[in-house]
């Protein structure tokens, strides 16, 4: 039990992190890391709303969809409930703890269309995880989503005093940048637990 | 309020018109896919084992790896074994011989990159299979016979594994 | 509206991956051989054109605050129909592109669309705008899926050219070199982000230079 856990949450953060390795979440990823602080603001409510999808999407999956035989509808579902759960945690987060919904605010609208999101939600149903293992994908790949997204911003502040060709200015030098980030991930694939 | 009521009602309306189109084309569809994927199944295990009938056995044993065995009219067995690979899971059939050796393996569905990993399902790879015992069944680095696919070395250690799992579990059902 | 304008924005001055940046997930996730590339495309392509009619038909009975919503129920609606169609009858392509399909509902590109065009336009000219731009993400697809495969592989059209019994998805393809010689990198991560950034900045060049001629001309 623990060692699945634990290889799970390895091979989210490092071995096939998100970005790096299975390109989910890119859209935020180029468009909210200029600084490193959105970086940061980014990753973190990713990672909240992650996990929470990574729960409440296994439960309506295997207790509803699963029970009354309609996988076809997984995809429209996730969809809704990932939308309903942005929302509803936008509204409680503003009433509850304003000082988070400050700092977190103005991500989380972005956040449903995260592919990210939805699919950590698809990944978990096709790993055929359980309730503990799904939401442990789905935090830990919010971390590696955090960890790459910071590390870039803090690249894409340096770059900007670089100097590189005319037409590579805007996104093609990001995109440069982040592959060779990418390049360096390379180096965690096959890592193991057993 | 009352908007709110309204405004809710047309989402749902939307809904349910969406999902009973979903349902039509599910209905549609449901028995072509099925089709597939027996049809999947079946040529895997044709091409790992020679038979005229087989049943599935049930597995409670500790290879947390194995998803279904089988055996055959022949007293041979047929073993789907789930392991992870560079990237994703890979599922493999695996024809285990009475006497605990390999007789062939077939790749049922990878999620590796291609032209990489989905290399194990070309013949170099796999004609390496039959005939070994589980201690045989590793990459050669690791002291087997299998020489590992060319940049997919964790894929063959993968499927190894794979057979390594699969002799163990039908070792345990004797 | 003008077809021709429509059509030159949609495939090269407003091009959805190259200049609108949208979409880039599966751009860069699955152009590793031609065959992922236009299947990709054109299921692209497909829904894009079928949501941009259908909220173009409803966007006067859609109340705006909930479009978004709507929008989303839609895209998803036919994205699964795509899928399952994809499942049945090509089964290959299905396994191949494996999760980004369900992912389409959130490429930013359809619900861009839907949002920017269809739900302030006709239904014909929506249409036309679902097929031009499907069409300018489906080139797009298919430039980098050949650079990536030619130079990561050393083949061409891998599962389209030499099918067995015409079966799609069981071909060969043209192997030009050796794939022992091939640049493999280019088929994994690092190369999707490479060469999509050089695609971009070659369009940022050709997009500059046209620009300074014109303003050259205009000073004659």
């Amino acid at each position: 039990m623990l060692t699945s856990i634990l290889s799970i949450s390895l091979g989210a953060i490092l071995i096939n992190n998100f970005i790096f390795s299975q390109f989910l979440g890119c859209c935020p990823f180029l468009g909210c890391s200029s600084k490193v602080d959105t970086a940061v603001g980014m990753g973190l409510a990713v990672t909240f709303v992650m996990g929470l999808a990574s729960a409440i999407c296994w439960v309506v999956d295997t207790y509803v969809l699963q029970a009354l035989e309609l996988g076809f509808l997984q995809t429209l579902t996730f969809i809704l409930v990932i939308a309903a759960l942005v929302q509803f945690v936008e509204m409680f987060l503003k009433k509850a703890i304003p000082s988070l919904y400050s700092a977190l605010g103005i991500y989380l609208p972005l956040i449903t269309t995260n592919c990210a999101v939805l699919g950590v939600v698809l990944l978990n149903v096709q790993n055929e995880y359980n309730f503990l293992e799904s939401t442990v994908y789905g935090i830990t790949g919010g971390l590696g989503f955090l960890l790459a997204i910071v590390l870039f911003a803090s690249v894409r502040e340096r770059v900007e005093f670089a100097e590189y060709p005319k037409s590579f200015e805007g996104f093609p030098i990001c995109l440069v940048t982040a592959s060779l980030l990418a390049l360096a991930f390379m180096g965690f694939s096959g890592m193991k637990i057993f | 309020m009352n908007k709110v009521v309204k405004l809710s009602l047309i989402l749902f309306l939307v809904s349910a018109v969406v999902a009973g189109v979903l349902g039509l084309t599910n209905f549609i569809t449901a028995e072509p896919i099925a089709e597939y994927q027996a049809e999947v199944t079946a040529t895997a295990y044709g091409a790992v084992m020679e038979f005229e009938s087989y049943e599935e056995v049930e597995y409670t044993g500790d290879q947390s790896a194995v998803t279904k065995v089988c055996k055959t009219n022949d007293g041979n067995w047929i073993v789907e074994a789930e392991v992870s690979g560079s990237q994703g899971m890979i599922t493999v059939a695996v024809g285990v011989n009475a006497d605990l050796t390999c007789n062939g393996i077939s790749i049922i569905a990878s999620s590796e990159t291609s032209g990489l990993g989905s290399k194990a399902n070309d013949d170099f790879f796999r004609d390496q299979f039959p005939g070994l015992t589980a201690d045989q069944a590793k990459v050669t680095k690791d002291g087997g016979s299998i020489e590992a696919i060319t940049g997919a070395t964790i894929t063959s250690k993968a499927v190894c594994s794979a057979v390594r799992a699969a002799i163990a579990a039908v070792e345990s059902l004797g | 509206m003008n077809i021709k304008k429509q059509f030159k924005d949609g495939l090269i001055t407003n091009n959805p991956v190259l200049v609108q940046l949208l979409g880039m997930c599966s751009t860069m996730a699955i152009t590793t051989m031609l065959f992922n590339g236009i299947g990709m495309g054109i299921s692209v392509l497909v829904i894009l054109t079928c949501c941009n009619i259908v909220i173009s038909a409803m966007r006067k009975v859609i109340p705006n605050d909930i479009r978004i919503a709507v929008f989303v129920v839609i895209i998803a609606g036919f994205v699964t129909i795509v899928d399952l169609l994809l499942q049945a009858y090509i089964p290959a392509l299905s396994e191949s592109l494996g999760v980004f399909i369900p992912l389409i509902v959130v490429n930013c590109i359809i619900i861009g669309r839907a949002e920017a065009f269809a739900a302030k336009n006709t239904i014909g000219a929506s249409a036309l705008d679902g097929i031009f731009q499907g069409l300018g993400y489906t080139i797009v697809l298919t430039i980098m899926c050949i650079i990536r495969e030619f130079f990561g592989s050393g083949s061409f059209g891998k599962g389209l050219i030499n099918t067995v019994e015409g079966v799609i998805g069981t071909g060969d393809g043209l192997q030009i070199f050796s794939s022992e010689f091939g640049a493999k990198i280019l088929t994994m991560p690092f190369g999707g982000f490479l060469t999509l950034g050089v695609l971009i900045a070659a369009m940022q060049f050709a997009l500059r230079k046209s620009a300074e001629k014109k303003e050259k001309e205009g000073n004659k």
